[in-house]
C-alpha cells in the first residue's frame, strides 16, 4: 500500500529528501556479499518493487521515479534545495506542482503558521495532496515530516495534520516530529513544542518523536564525527525510519530461511505500525531505537549476532538508552515475587543495585534485518512485565523481519517503542513554557495573530495530560 | 469546574449506554440545587443502575418504579428514612434521589456491574449455516474476560484501560479494512475497464463471458494463455509477411545444399558400397546391379585408353588443320582479292565505255539524259519513251554483266564448299562452317575470332559432349 509524504517547512523537506535517497539507494544497491540462498535476485526484485510501490510513482515512460510527496513552506530555499539534491541523485525526483511555496516564512512563531498561513494555504495544498492520493492503487495514510521549533513545521503542519483528518477520516496519519535542542537557538521552541503536540495528539494516529539532543550525540559517540550539520544528523533520523519503514514479514519463531523468502510482506504497513504501536489513543509518542549505527567506515571491521545486539537493545529500552554506548546494565526489570525490585544479593553496607525504575512500555515494534534473522531468539522482548499492567499479552510487542540486511549492515535490529522515553523531555519542555508564560514572556507575538490565552492553557493541560498517563504506566 | 462538569459528562456516558438519552450534567447541576424537573430521570437512572437486568416492573408507571427502587435500595441497606418518604408520584427529591445514587455508587463496584453488562463488539466468526441477513449471535462473556490472561484482582480502572485499547485497536483494524475496501473498489473500477480497453466498445459493462471468468479464475487463467498464444501466433504472421523474401532465399541454399549433398553421397556410395560388399551379402537384384555397374566401370576403363589415344590424335591433328587452316584461309582471301580487283577493273571498264557512249549520244541530241523512276502503271508518251529505252537497255546490258558475276561468284562458293568438305571428311568429329554460315551455328561466330578457331571450338565441344555421355551410359 502507498504513503503518501507531506515535507513540512525546512527540516521537514531536508529529512524527507534524505529518507527518499536512503529508500531507493538501499533498494536499489546491496553489496553482493549479502547474496545468499535466502536473498537471491528474485527477493530483491520484490523488495525493490515494494519500495517503489509504497513510496514512489513512475512517469508516463515508466524510466524515472518520482517521490509520492508534496513539499509546503513558507520560504522557497529548502525547497528548490531539496529539490536540486534530488535531481542529483539521478535515480529519483520530486512530481512536478506539488511544491507549495511562500515569499515570506513563519518567523518561528506557531500562531503565524497555525492562524495565517495553514488556513491561507489548505485549498492549495490540498489539491496537491488530491493528486498525490488519486495516484495511489492502493492509499494506506499519510507521513507527515516537520520540527516542533520553528514556525512552519510546527504551525502550518498542527493546521495541516488536523485538516488532513478532517478531510480524510478513515486514513492512517503519521507524523514524525524533530524535538528542539534543550539550548536551542529559538528563544520560543518551548511555545511551539507544546502547542504543535497538544495539536497533533488530537488529530493524529501516532507521533514518532526525535530528539535533536540524541542525535547529536549518537553522530559524535557513534559516527565519530568532528563537525556534525544537519544533513548527519538528517542521515541518522532518515536511517532509523528507514530501517522500520522498509518492506519487512511477520516474524515466526523457530522458521528456517526458507520460510521468509516465500512469506507474504507486511502490505499495510502504516496502518499495521499504528495498530501495534498505538492502539490505546492516549498513547501517542513513539521513540526510535536501533542498534548498531556506525560510520561506513566502521562497518567493514565489525561483526555481531543476534543475541548480543538484542540483549543490547532490550537494555537500551528498560534503561531509557537512546544508544549503545554508555547503557545503564543496572536497571532490571523486577521479578514477580519482587515487585519492588529489591535487591537480594545486596551486602550490608552498599546500595542497592537494581534500580525500582525502568522504562514501561505500551506497546514495541521490534524490526529486524539481516542475515541468519531466523535464528534471533526473541523471548526477552515477549516479557509482560516489560509493559503497563493492563495491556493484554498479545498486544504489546509484534516482531517484524526481513532477511535483506539493510543499509549495508549485516544485522541491524530497530525499535519502535510507545513507552515513557518522551515523559523526560515533555516535563522539561513544558516546564521551560510555564515558566515562560507565567511572565507572559513573547506571548504577545502570539496574541497578534488572533491566539488566546487559554489556547496556551489548553495545550499546556492537554501536555500535562500526556506527561500524567505516561507517568503512571 | 470545567474539569467537574468533565468527569460529571462521563458518568452520565456511561449511564446513558444503559438508559439511552436520560441523563446529563445538567440534571446532576439541578439536584444539587433540589430542583423538581429532574426528579423523575434521576429515579429512571437509579432504577437503572439498581436492576438492570434483573427485575423490570410489568407496568412501568411511575408508582411501581419508585417502590420497586425503594424496595432494592432497602435491600442493599439504604437506611435514610427520607429517601423512603419520597413521593410515588416523582414530583420531587432530586437532591435524595442523588444523595442515594452517590451512596450506591461508593458502597458497590457499578462501574465493574455496567461494564460487565456491555455487548461486547469483538466476536469470533459467524456459524456458516447464517445468512448474511441474519443477526450474528453475539457471545455473553466479555470481551475483557475472554481477552485478559492474567490473574489476580481486577482493578477497574485496569480494566476501563483494557477495554479502550482493544476499542481503539478494533477501531484502527476497522480503519485498515475500510482503505482494503477502498481498494477493493479500485480495483472493481479496474476490472470494469478492462472490457472497454479491450473490446473496443463504449460501453464497460461486462459481457458474460467476463462475469463467467471473473466467477471462474482457472478458466480466466486458461483464457488468458490462449490469448497470449494469439498474440505470439499474431506476431509470428506479422514477422513472417514481413521476412519472406528472406526465407525463400534461404529455402534456395537448402536446394543447393540438398544437390551438393546428394552429388557427395553419390560419390561416397560408390566407395562404401564397395566397403560394404566385402562385409555384406547383397541381395539378388543389388549384385546383379553391381555386376552390371562393375561391367560398366570396366568398360569405362578400356575406352579410357582409346579416348587418351583419341585425344592425342586430335591434338595433333588439331595442330595440322589449323595449319591448313591458316594456308586456306590465306589462299581465299589472296583469291577474293583477286577476284574482286577483276570485278573492279570489269566495273570500271563497263563504266568507261557506258560513259563513252553517252557523251557521244549527247554531243549528237543535245538531249539530257537524266534516271528517273518509272511509273509502269502510267507509261510516259513522246520524248520520253526515247529517253526510256536507251537506259533500259543500259540497266539491261549492267544486269547482264551482274548475273555473270554472280554466277562466278557461286562456281567459287562451289569451290570452297567443296575444298572445306574433303577438310571436314579428313575427320569424322570436324564441324566446319562456311563464311555466309554467320549467326547461324555458333554463337561465338560473332566475336571477333578467325572461322577456323570457332570451328574447333565446335569441335572441342562436341567431343565433351560425347565423353559425358559415355560417362553417364557407364555409370
Amino acid at each position: 500500500m502507498s504513503v503518501v509524504s507531506l515535507q513540512l517547512g525546512q527540516c521537514g523537506n531536508q529529512i524527507g529528501g534524505e529518507l527518499f535517497n536512503l529508500l531507493i539507494e538501499d533498494a536499489t544497491k546491496l553489496n553482493p556479499q549479502f547474496f545468499s540462498k535466502s536473498v537471491d535476485s528474485k527477493v530483491n526484485h520484490e523488495y525493490d518493487c515494494e519500495v517503489v510501490e509504497r513510496f514512489f510513482t513512475r512517469d508516463k515512460t515508466g524510466n524515472s521515479l518520482n517521490a509520492r510527496a508534496v513539499m509546503i513552506d513558507m520560504e522557497s530555499k529548502a525547497i528548490s534545495q531539496t529539490l536540486s539534491q534530488a535531481k542529483k541523485s539521478g535515480k529519483w525526483c520530486y512530481p512536478e506542482g506539488q511544491q507549495f511555496c511562500q515569499k515570506r516564512g513563519s518567523g518561528n512563531n506557531w500562531a503565524h503558521g497555525f492562524l495565517e498561513h495553514g488556513p491561507k494555504s489548505w485549498e492549495r495544498v490540498l489539491d496537491m495532496v488530491q493528486k498525490e492520493v488519486e495516484k495511489c492503487d492502493r492509499f494506506c495514510g499519510f507521513l507527515i515530516f516537520m520540527s516542533l521549533a520553528g514556525g512552519t513545521g510546527s504551525g502550518v503542519g498542527a493546521y495541516i495534520t488536523g485538516s488532513l483528518r478532517d478531510e480524510f477520516p478513515h486514513s492512517f496519519i503519521l507524523n514524525q516530529v524533530v524535538w528542539p535542542y534543550g539550548t536551542g537557538e529559538v528563544i520560543v521552541q518551548n511555545y511551539n513544542a507544546i502547542l504543535t503536540l497538544s495539536h497533533l495528539y488530537r488529530c493524529s494516529d501516532g507521533i514518532v518523536i526525535l530528539e535533536n539532543d540524541k542525535l547529536q550525540n549518537i553522530c559524535s559517540r557513534l559516527m565519530n564525527l568532528k563537525h556534525i550539520s544537519f544533513k548527519d544528523i538528517n542521515e541518522v533520523i532518515s536511517h532509523k525510519l528507514a530501517s522500520v519503514l522498509q518492506p519487512v514479514k511477520l516474524f515466526s519463531q523457530g522458521r528456517d530461511a526458507g520460510f521468509y523468502k516465500h512469506a507474504t510482506s507486511v502490505r499495510n504497513l502504516l496502518g499495521d505500525l499504528i495498530e501495534q504501536v498505538c492502539p490505546h489513543p492516549e498513547y501517542k509518542l513513539m521513540t526510535l531505537k536501533n542498534i548498531p549505527q556506525m560510520s561506513e567506515k566502521s562497518l567493514a571491521y565489525s561483526t555481531y549476532t543476534w543475541t548480543g545486539l538484542l540483549k543490547h537493545l532490550r537494555q537500551m529500552l528498560i534503561a531509557d538508552a537512546s544508544m549503545e554506548e554508555g547503557i545503564d546494565w543496572e536497571v532490571k526489570i523486577p521479578v514477580p515475587s519482587n515487585p519492588d525490585g529489591e535487591d537480594y544479593h545486596q551486602r550490608p553496607g552498599e546500595l542497592p543495585r537494581l534500580k525500582t525504575r525502568f522504562n514501561k512500555s505500551i506497546a514495541n515494534l521490534l524490526v529486524l534485518r539481516g542475515v541468519d534473522v531466523h535464528k534471533s531468539d526473541l523471548a526477552s522482548f515477549t516479557d509482560p512485565r516489560l509493559n503497563a499492567s493492563w495491556v493484554p499479552s498479545g498486544c504489546a510487542t509484534t516482531i517484524w523481519c526481513h532477511p535483506r540486511p539493510f543499509n549495508n549492515y549485516e544485522k541491524s535490529a530497530t525499535l519502535l517503542s510507545n513507552s515513557q522515553t518522551p515523559v523526560a523531555p515533555l516535563n522539561f519542555v513544558v516546564q521551560k513554557a510555564w515558566n515562560m508564560f507565567t511572565s507572559r514572556a513573547y506571548v504577545h507575538q502570539y496574541l497578534k495573530y488572533g491566539m488566546a490565552e487559554d489556547h496556551f492553557v489548553d495545550s499546556f493541560a492537554a501536555t500535562e495530560q500526556i506527561i500524567k498517563s505516561y507517568s503512571s504506566l | 469546574m470545567a474539569q467537574i462538569r468533565e468527569i460529571i459528562g462521563a458518568i452520565c456516558t456511561i449511564f446513558n449506554g444503559h438508559c439511552p438519552g436520560e441523563i446529563s450534567p445538567e440534571s446532576f447541576r439541578q439536584a444539587k440545587f433540589d430542583m423538581n424537573d429532574t426528579t423523575p430521570t434521576l429515579w429512571r437512572t437509579l432504577h437503572t443502575v439498581l436492576c438492570f437486568n434483573t427485575f423490570r416492573p410489568i407496568d412501568s408507571s411511575k408508582h411501581n418504579l419508585v417502590n420497586l427502587c425503594k424496595h432494592a435500595m432497602f435491600q442493599k441497606g439504604y437506611k435514610v428514612t427520607d429517601f423512603y418518604n419520597l413521593p410515588e408520584d416523582m414530583s420531587r427529591g432530586s437532591r435524595e434521589l442523588m444523595l442515594a445514587l452517590g451512596w450506591l455508587m461508593a458502597k458497590e463496584d457499578i462501574i465493574s456491574d455496567l461494564i460487565s453488562r456491555l455487548e461486547p463488539l469483538i466476536f469470533e466468526d459467524p456459524p456458516i449455516h447464517l445468512y448474511s441477513n441474519d443477526k450474528i449471535p453475539l457471545p455473553k462473556t466479555l470481551d475483557h474476560d475472554r481477552g485478559c490472561e492474567r490473574k489476580g484482582p481486577k482493578n477497574p480502572a485496569h480494566v476501563a484501560e483494557l477495554l479502550k485499547l482493544k476499542y481503539h485497536k478494533l477501531s484502527l483494524a476497522l480503519r485498515s479494512l475500510l482503505a482494503s475496501r477502498r481498494e477493493y473498489t479500485r480495483a472493481i473500477c479496474k476490472l470494469h475497464s478492462v472490457p472497454k480497453g479491450a473490446k473496443f466498445s463504449s460501453s464497460s459493462h461486462f459481457s458474460s463471458q467476463d462475469i463467467y471468468f471473473l466467477c471462474h479464475p482457472q478458466e480466466l487463467l486458461k483464457y488468458e494463455e490462449r490469448v497470449e498464444w494469439f498474440c505470439n501466433y499474431a506476431k509470428a504472421l506479422l514477422i513472417w509477411v514481413a521476412n519472406e523474401a528472406t526465407f525463400w532465399k534461404w529455402m534456395t541454399s537448402v536446394l543447393n545444399a540438398k544437390i551438393h549433398d546428394a552429388k557427395q553421397t553419390d560419390r561416397k556410395a560408390d566407395t562404401s558400397n564397395c566397403q560394404e560388399d566385402q562385409l555384406l551379402k547383397p541381395n539378388r537384384i543389388l549384385q546383379k546391379t553391381k555386376e552390371h555397374q562393375v561391367e560398366l566401370s570396366q568398360l569405362l576403363h578400356l575406352q579410357e585408353t582409346t579416348y587418351r589415344t583419341i585425344s592425342k590424335h586430335w591434338k595433333k591433328a588439331k595442330v595440322v588443320l589449323l595449319q591448313s587452316c591458316v594456308q586456306n584461309n590465306d589462299d581465299l582471301s589472296k583469291h577474293l582479292m583477286l577476284l574482286d580487283n577483276e570485278l573492279q577493273l570489269q566495273m570500271t571498264e563497263l563504266q568507261e565505255g557506258s560513259i563513252n557512249k553517252c557523251s557521244k549520244c549527247w554531243t549528237q541530241q543535245t538531249v539530257p539524259l537524266c534516271l528517273r523512276k518509272v511509273n509502269q502503271d502510267q507509261p510516259r508518251a513522246g520524248k520520253a519513251s526515247k529517253e526510256v529505252s536507251v537506259v533500259s537497255q543500259e540497266i539491261a546490258r549492267l544486269t547482264k554483266v551482274k548475273e555473270s558475276l554472280v554466277y562466278k561468284m557461286k562456281t567459287l562458293q562451289e569451290k570452297h564448299k567443296a575444298k572445306l568438305y574433303q577438310v571436314s571428311h579428313s575427320h569424322p568429329n570436324l564441324i566446319c562452317i562456311s563464311s555466309n554460315m554467320r549467326g547461324n551455328g555458333l554463337s561465338m561466330a560473332d566475336n571477333n575470332l578467325p572461322r577456323h578457331l570457332i570451328c574447333l571450338c565446335g569441335i572441342v565441344v562436341k567431343m565433351e559432349d560425347q565423353v559425358r555421355f559415355l560417362a553417364r551410359s557407364c555409370i
